[in-house]
């Protein structure tokens, strides 16, 4: 930390507390003097022409004096309710760049060779990884046996993105655990040492327990999701005609089942999609859309139906894992998406 | 908004176009009907503060049908503004002017005073007769039922149907029907 | 202003007069022209808003009442019904929903509306009131078993 050491002092007095809208707190208004306005006022110009400067401190919650890293540690694996090996998560916590770092500072104190007894997170990293990957994998696919294995890639590509693990990190306080160079970790840093952490507990207490973390804080993400906004369907006329083909199906039928308003600016059509005389889909334009849009509509209704991801579809069991059949099955790729193999499919 | 969002959105407040045959009806009974779907309170989904309503056609407004002495008795008060401009229209007289009147006041005076109650007007379309537009009758999707089936008159039934119908008593042979 | 805490809210009262003015200011923050920043204005402006909320408070109850009982007469016309049939119905078999739930199901859950106006049809066609068709389908009652 290379601030002025006048500055250091000054963050632990009274009435520096960084970044505090002084004059709109509500205390205030409990104060009666008439002198600490305008000594507030002060404070907070100069709390802003140093944030100008780059004088402000981090809110880095290591830079306190009380800050304890051991308790912390103990107590992460407390409020997650599980067993870690101590020296794993330590090590889990520990981003390359910390190390690097660290080494320079020794070498700019006078140490020839430093000897830090520590190493990086990028191993463990990547373990956690591929375990998260997995089980993701395999859980999509059992929860959701009639998606076509692009959907499942998908979804999973959204559960592995570095957005999601990245907020999830955040979320079990990994921020101001993670021992690294800048400060507030990036990104890519949270990723990893979430990912560490998964893979540290599979070597503290099983893959089976692992498993559940990662059920409980990654894939209980897709709750309230629309698949659909997360797999977006380009194309689904040509893909629905396709499926249709692929199973010996006449071509589908787009027809005109309720229109209302047909002159004005607030038109209402309604396309519904059947397939020998079997309704499949419906969907909806209005005025100014083309005939297309509604079809378009429709076919992406159907598909939905097909793949068994309308709203109606009963939730994902979550609370129920053992019930679900993993296994390594893909499941049918679009291009060969077969009807017949799916109506046999029973979900449980 | 996904898509299925936005087709959601649409099919709920997607406009609907009613059909009302005002013949034989009571127009201020029926003004309670029609005010319920312009204003939108026909839906579960209805605020004060949500645009709604649906568009209802009345046709035959020419055909209503006032209760008791409702032609006669019945007063419609307007005022120029100018000193002496007031004036009292029976009913009747007023229907004689504009068919369409008595229904387009019934309806407008039921509806809540505040600064809806134009836009809501805006979506009543009142026609004398059965001739409505072509562009409007291809608006519609719905029928809003007649309060009352509309009886039928005796000169509306033919000579065979009357004769045909069961009488309680035949008269006497030498009984003269006064015409 | 943001007051966090009743507590310093209330002992800003005291014998300064630029605090007890602030007080008053405070709650006068939102309000149009004068009334906004000049005290002898702002005050019985304050005074008038604080007497329309506290009515107000009673006031919402009640609108919210007509409007939930709009919502579900709505939701019932659909089916023939109204909700003082409903409302009998409901209460005779221990269906412990109040408007705010019924509207609830009306807009958002159409199906289990449905099954509720389905169930207020059979029950009246079991008492032998207004039903000629008898009851409808999908309804079990008890003394059907």
């Amino acid at each position: 930390m290379s601030l002025p050491k006048a500055f250091q002092l000054l963050r632990f007095t009274t009435y520096v507390a960084p970044r505090r809208l002084i004059s709109a707190t509500a205390c205030t208004y409990g104060i009666k003097s008439r002198w600490q306005m305008p000594y507030r006022v002060t404070l907070k110009n100069r709390m802003k022409e140093m944030e100008k400067k780059g004088l402000l401190p981090t809110n880095a919650r290591s830079d306190f004096i009380e800050w304890n890293y051991d308790s912390e540690i103990y107590a992460f694996g407390k409020r997650l309710h599980e067993e870690f090996d101590e020296s794993l998560l330590r090590q889990a916590l520990i981003d390359p760049s910390y190390i690097t770092r660290e080494t320079l500072r020794q070498q700019e104190l006078g140490v020839e060779v430093p000897a830090l007894q520590m190493s990086g997170n990028s191993e463990l990293s990547t373990e956690g990884k591929d375990i998260i990957f997995d089980y993701a994998t395999k859980f999509v696919r059992a929860t959701h046996r009639v998606l076509p294995e692009e959907g499942v890639s998908a979804l999973v590509d959204y559960l592995t993105s570095e957005e999601l693990l990245s907020e999830i990190g955040h979320g079990i306080g990994l921020k101001d655990l993670i021992l690294t160079e800048e400060y507030p970790p990036s990104q890519v840093t949270v990723v990893n040492a979430f990912q560490s952490v998964v893979a540290v507990l599979n070597r503290s207490s099983g893959l089976s327990r692992c498993h559940i973390f990662v059920k409980d804080f990654v894939l209980t993400q897709l709750v309230g999701k629309n698949i659909y906004d997360i797999w977006k369907i380009e194309d689904p006329v040509s893909i629905l005609s396709n499926i249709l083909l692929q199973n010996g199906r006449e071509a589908f039928e787009p027809r005109l089942v309720f229109q209302s308003g047909k002159n004005t600016i607030q038109a209402v059509y309604q396309v519904a999609v059947y397939c020998e005389k079997q309704f499949m889909g419906t969907g909806m334009k209005w005025y100014g859309e083309t005939v297309n849009a509604a079809v378009e509509q429709a076919a992406w209704d159907a598909l939905s139906r097909l793949f068994q991801t309308t709203e109606a579809v009963s939730p994902i069991p979550f609370e129920k894992p053992e019930q679900l059949n993993l296994n390594d099955n893909k499941n049918m790729p679009i291009d060969n998406w077969s009807i017949d193999r799916a109506s046999n499919i029973v979900m449980c | 908004m996904s898509a299925i969002r936005r087709v959601q959105q649409w099919a709920t407040f997607g406009r609907m176009w009613y059909l009302y045959d005002a013949k034989w009806q009571n127009p201020f009974d029926s003004a309670d009907k029609i005010k319920e779907y312009i204003s939108g309170t026909h839906k579960p989904i209805y605020h004060p503060l949500n645009d709604c309503g649906d568009h209802v056609v009345v046709i035959n407004s020419r055909h209503i049908a006032l209760p008791g002495m409702e032609w006669e008795r019945r007063v419609y008060f307007h005022h120029t503004g100018y000193p002496g401009g007031a004036s009292w229209t029976l009913a009747w007289e007023l229907h004689r002017k504009d068919p369409t009147l008595v229904v387009r006041k019934a309806v407008y005076s039921k509806l809540d005073k505040n600064l809806l109650r134009r836009g809501k007007m805006a979506r009543l379309h009142i026609f004398a007769d059965d001739e409505v537009p072509n562009s409007i009758l291809e608006n519609l999707s719905g029928q809003i039922r007649q309060l009352r089936a509309v009886p039928k008159r005796l000169d509306h039934y033919t000579d065979e149907e009357i004769k045909s119908f069961p009488r309680i008593f035949d008269w006497p042979k030498d009984y003269v029907i006064p015409n | 202003m943001v007051i966090t805490s009743p507590t310093l809210f209330a002992r800003s009262r005291g014998p300064d007069r630029f605090w007890k003015r602030r007080r008053i200011l405070a709650l006068s923050a939102h309000f149009y022209g004068r009334k906004q920043n000049c005290f002898r204005v702002a005050i019985r402006s304050v005074h008038r808003a604080l007497s329309f909320s506290t009515k107000a408070r009673a006031l919402k109850k009640r609108d919210m009442r007509i409007l939930w009982n709009t919502r579900i007469n709505a939701g019932c016309e659909e089916f023939g019904l109204n909700f003082d049939r409903m409302k009998i119905v409901l209460d005779d078999t221990g269906v412990a929903l109040d408007r705010k739930v019924l509207q609830n199901l009306a807009i958002w859950e159409p199906r289990s509306f449905r099954a509720l106006a389905m169930l207020t049809r059979a029950k009246e066609a079991e008492q032998g009131l207004n039903s000629l068709q008898g009851p409808p389908p999908g309804v079990v009652t008890r003394g059907m078993l």
